[in-house]
């Protein structure tokens, strides 16, 4: 398995990029050149140079040291919220799937509710009528974050209910919990583990959005769509404001989504023993 | 089919029900007291007094059960009456209707530009597979799923307002307004279609009746043009209904980026100035629009279906 | 005279598990107007054999040696020079008729399509031409079905409609690719039928691919049993049938019903493996040391080419 993943040069790709950037995420006191928070206004607004080699934002910070900063509140946005809605989501899909009936019935419509508003919307209603601060940001991603693994999952307890090993638990007396447990989650981790590499991402992407609206995380913490939100007021006199944020958060989701799809591709039996695809 | 449709519809009418709670619900967990709120966009934060405050309490109902608050709302929501906004005192729906056409506009650009660019893209792959021309074309998409649109519109911005001057910085008027949100709006969503293109072309080009189709020795076009494409049709616009659903999230930032007047810069802007009434009704609206967009790509689903729509006969 | 002649042909598939060689060092020879059956177990490779005639397998396919029709080697021969030849020399009768035709075209325009490419017929002359056909192929009412979608047709005329698409190109060689798989006994009667209503009119070849020892007596002149990937035993259907020299051909008559319905024990080797020896040594009664370790070269045993050292 890890070996499928490591020969998956998608996956591969993903996984290096994100490796470097949790190292980044650690030892960022030590590799920012800069403090990022440190104003200096005689130095505001300077082209990138030797000292700065991003340059310096519309108070004299460090555009690096601010990017290097931004990789710990993007890595934590994404992984608290991908954790929070993996949980949610896979609860209430493991016991909408199992118990099924009518319990199950009001389970997936609320679930179709969630999903009736497109999901940037909803965050951001969620997240402005919050106020200001992480917390919220991270409360409102996990809202519209968890309807697919409580959908996927419910699709899977469904099918692997069908299957014989369920009723043989059964008959041997097992109960609910854990026939669940033991038994279904090994089989749906894979998918998982996919929506939620390529969940990260996405949440990562809608933190950078909603601050980017000014709604969510309020400066002056490092955050890279903060420092977009604000370069483009210097869009003309300072373009690399806009510019290395945006590469990075491009960079991210890009290599979290190359891993989800190479894991996607290890996973799926579909690909398993066949390349045809 | 027709009952198939119609169950559609009262699923449809209980999601916008379970939408409306959940809309109403999120407006009254909001910190900060609606009535103290309101009478502050009413006369101002300096010198309001507590009567004030309690005559809009009364006059509001918001001193009733919150049940009694919702049925309220509800009703007076299914009469047109959406409520007045907290900060001009205008009907709140005259203001969207107003400004509907502008995001209309901007979502059809946006789905043309990303349907141009994404289907004869997804095709060429898919036909292609494993050619350099194919992972060109995936990694390209990629990374347009990966470019953040907020980012990619202030790019285009930079190129082709600030550094050519083809195209205004930002605005509403003519076509050449256009063109910069669209393309911004467009190409995450093509980035996306192409993927879901090339996927379900694949999918049609491993089924037997297309070996049946070589088998007769006839050209890769053809084949792809009369045998695959039309199969493939019925799963692209699926996805095409899922992905409208992103255009109309991205049109919040798009809007707000190039100053486009819809209901995106609304929604954003009454968050700003905590117009809760303004809020709640363009929520509802991205959503009930976004509902009613996958019940129609259902119903085309079932349309364009051979199999199905001959039952019906 | 021989209209296909395969020499050495071998096809491997590329896989994440390594390579898959699904068939090996097939030699083999189809005269004109000759009908072959290519026996053996599910997986051993017919169906790959017959696609690779056709160059039609999957990207992740390597085939190598000779496959000469007529005067052409087909693996050397260009795309478009190849296309000439499926449909107008060489037909696919495929497998499933319930996937096989394209849901969202008229059966009338499936038949068309390969009438006009092949035949050079005007659109009005094919549409007809089609109808005729498939009255032929003894389908009522026919000018109506060609005008339907597949769904709307049985299953036993999906496979009429089928056959006339194989034909329409009047191809030399049929490719059948198991017809009666999965049918029960009247349809099956009604497909052998069929087939031997499409070789007298046509006269072409027919290769026919099948699990069914029963079908292919009826219709075969000589039948090839595969084993994992290789030929081991090819001879007239008569004398396979009757005298039958390798190992496995015998165990596989004994496993039909009337003998009684014994299998033969074990499983074959992964197409994956390589064996020095012989392929069946692990479920042969007769083996013996040699067997491991020689190779074992096709070689006449009693008028039949037998893959076996010790034969009878
Ligand atoms: N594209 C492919 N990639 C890898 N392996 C393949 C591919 N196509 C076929 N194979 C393998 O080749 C082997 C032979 O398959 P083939 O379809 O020829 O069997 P068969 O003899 O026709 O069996 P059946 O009677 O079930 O139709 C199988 O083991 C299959 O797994
Ligand atoms: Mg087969």
């Amino acid at each position: 398995m890890i070996r499928d993943i490591l020969k998956n040069k998608m996956a591969l790709s993903g996984l290096l990029i994100i490796t470097m950037l949790i190292l980044v995420a650690l030892l960022a006191p030590v590799l920012a050149p800069h403090d990022p928070y440190e104003q200096l206004l005689e130095k505001a607004l300077m082209a990138p140079c030797w000292d700065y080699p991003f340059g310096t934002d519309e108070y004299g910070r460090c555009v690096l040291s601010r990017i290097i900063f931004g990789t710990q509140t993007a890595l934590f946005i994404g992984l608290s919220v991908t954790v929070v809605s993996a949980f949610v989501g896979v609860g209430i899909g493991l016991t909408a799937g199992f118990y099924g009936g009518r319990f199950d019935e009001f389970l997936m419509r609320i679930v179709d509710v969630f999903l009736a508003f497109p999901g940037l919307i909803l965050a951001l209603v969620v997240a402005g009528l919050l106020g200001p601060g992480l917390p919220n940001v991270i409360f409102a991603l996990a809202l519209v974050g968890w309807m697919g693994y409580a959908r996927v999952v419910r699709g899977a307890v469904l099918a692997e209910k069908e299957k014989e090993f369920v009723e043989t638990a059964r008959s041997l007396g097992a109960s609910d919990g854990y026939i669940i447990f033991l038994h279904l989650l090994p089989n749906i981790i894979s998918p998982v583990i996919v929506m939620a590499s390529i969940g990260i991402g996405q949440a990562i992407l809608g933190a950078a959005a909603l601050s980017f609206l000014g709604i969510g995380v309020q400066p002056p913490t490092a955050m890279w769509g903060l420092m977009l939100s604000y370069g483009k007021d210097y869009l003309q006199s300072a373009p690399y404001l806009t510019i290395f944020p945006g590469v990075i958060i491009m960079v991210t989701v890009l290599a979290f989504n190359f891993l989800g799809d190479g894991l996607r591709d290890v996973c799926d039996p579909r690909y398993g023993k066949v390349i045809e695809e | 089919m027709y009952r198939y449709i119609g169950k559609r519809l009262c699923l449809l009418l209980i999601v916008i029900l379970g939408v409306t709670v959940l809309t109403f619900t999120l407006m009254h967990a909001a910190p900060g007291d609606m009535a103290e709120m309101i009478a502050i966009s009413r006369y101002g934060a300096e010198n309001l007094t507590t009567a004030e405050v309690e005559a809009i309490r009364l006059s509001e109902g918001l001193d009733s059960p919150v049940m009694v608050q919702y049925f309220h709302w509800l009703t007076h929501m299914i009469s047109g009456d959406f409520g007045n906004s907290l900060i001009t005192g205008e009907p709140v729906l005259e203001e969207i209707l107003i400004r509907l056409p502008a995001t209309l506009k901007l979502s059809f650009a946006a789905l043309l530009v990303s349907l141009v660019i994404a289907i004869p893209a997804g095709v060429i792959a898919a036909s292609k597979q494993h050619s350099l021309m194919d992972y060109l074309t995936m990694s390209s998409a990629l990374i347009g799923t990966s470019v953040p649109n907020f980012w990619l519109g202030l790019l285009l911005i930079l190129l082709f307002s600030v550094t050519l001057g083809w195209f205004p910085v930002f605005g509403y008027g003519g076509l050449r307004y256009m063109v910069l949100p669209a393309l911004t709006l467009g190409a995450g969503l093509a980035g996306i279609t192409t993927r879901l293109t090339r996927s379900s072309m694949l999918e049609v080009l491993n089924q037997d009746y297309v070996t049946t189709a070589r088998s007769k020795g006839l050209s890769e076009r053809r084949i792809i043009f009369k045998h695959a494409l039309k199969n493939a049709f019925i799963p692209i616009i699926t996805v095409i209904g899922i992905q409208l659903g992103h255009l109309l999230g991205g049109t919040v930032i798009v809007e707000s980026i190039f100053a486009w007047p819809g209901i995106g810069k609304l929604l954003v802007d009454s968050i700003y100035a905590r117009d809760f009434a303004t809020v709640q009704a363009c929520a509802l609206l991205f959503a009930i629009i976004f509902v009613l967009i996958n019940l129609i790509v259902d119903v085309l689903y079932l349309f364009l279906n051979p199999k199905i729509s001959y039952q019906k006969e | 005279m021989t209209l296909l002649s395969i020499k050495n042909l071998n096809t491997a598939f590329k896989t994440r598990n390594g390579e898959v060689q699904a068939c090996r060092n097939i030699d083999l020879d189809i005269e004109v107007g000759q009908t072959v059956g290519i026996i053996g177990e599910t997986g051993c490779g017919k169906s790959v054999l017959g696609m690779s005639i056709l160059k039609l397998l999957p990207y992740n396919a390597r085939v190598t040696g000779e496959i000469r029709y007529l005067e052409q080697n087909l693996l050397t021969l260009s795309d478009q020079a190849m296309r000439e030849i499926r449909g107008g020399g060489i037909g696919l009768l495929p497998q499933s008729p319930s996937t096989s035709l394209n849901p969202a075209m008229k059966i009338g325009t499936q038949i068309e399509e390969g009438l006009v490419l092949h035949r050079k017929m005007g659109k009005p002359a094919a549409k007809q031409k089609a109808v005729d056909m498939l009255t032929f192929l003894g389908i009522k009412k026919a000018k109506k079905v060609s005008e339907q979608f597949p769904h709307q047709l049985s299953g036993g005329m999906k496979q009429r409609a089928l056959a006339a698409i194989s034909i329409t190109g009047e191809p030399r060689l049929l490719i059948a690719d198991e017809p009666t798989k999965g049918l029960d006994a009247i349809v099956k009667t009604q497909v052998v039928e069929l087939l031997k209503q499409l070789k007298a009119e046509t006269g072409a070849a027919l290769l026919l691919i099948t699990h069914d020892l029963k079908v292919a007596e009826c219709l075969c002149d000589k039948i090839v049993v595969m084993y994992s990937g290789e030929i081991i035993e090819m001879a007239a259907t008569q004398k396979i049938l009757k005298k039958p020299a390798h190992p496995y051909t015998k165990g596989l008559l004994q496993s039909l019903p009337e003998a009684g319905m014994t299998p033969i024990p074990g499983q074959s080797p992964s197409l994956s493996q390589v064996i020095s020896g012989c392929r069946f040594y692990d479920r042969c009664e007769i083996r013996q040391a040699a067997c491991r370790y020689q190779r074992v070269p096709l070689s006449v045993v009693n008028g039949s080419q037998v893959r076996c050292l010790y034969a009878d």
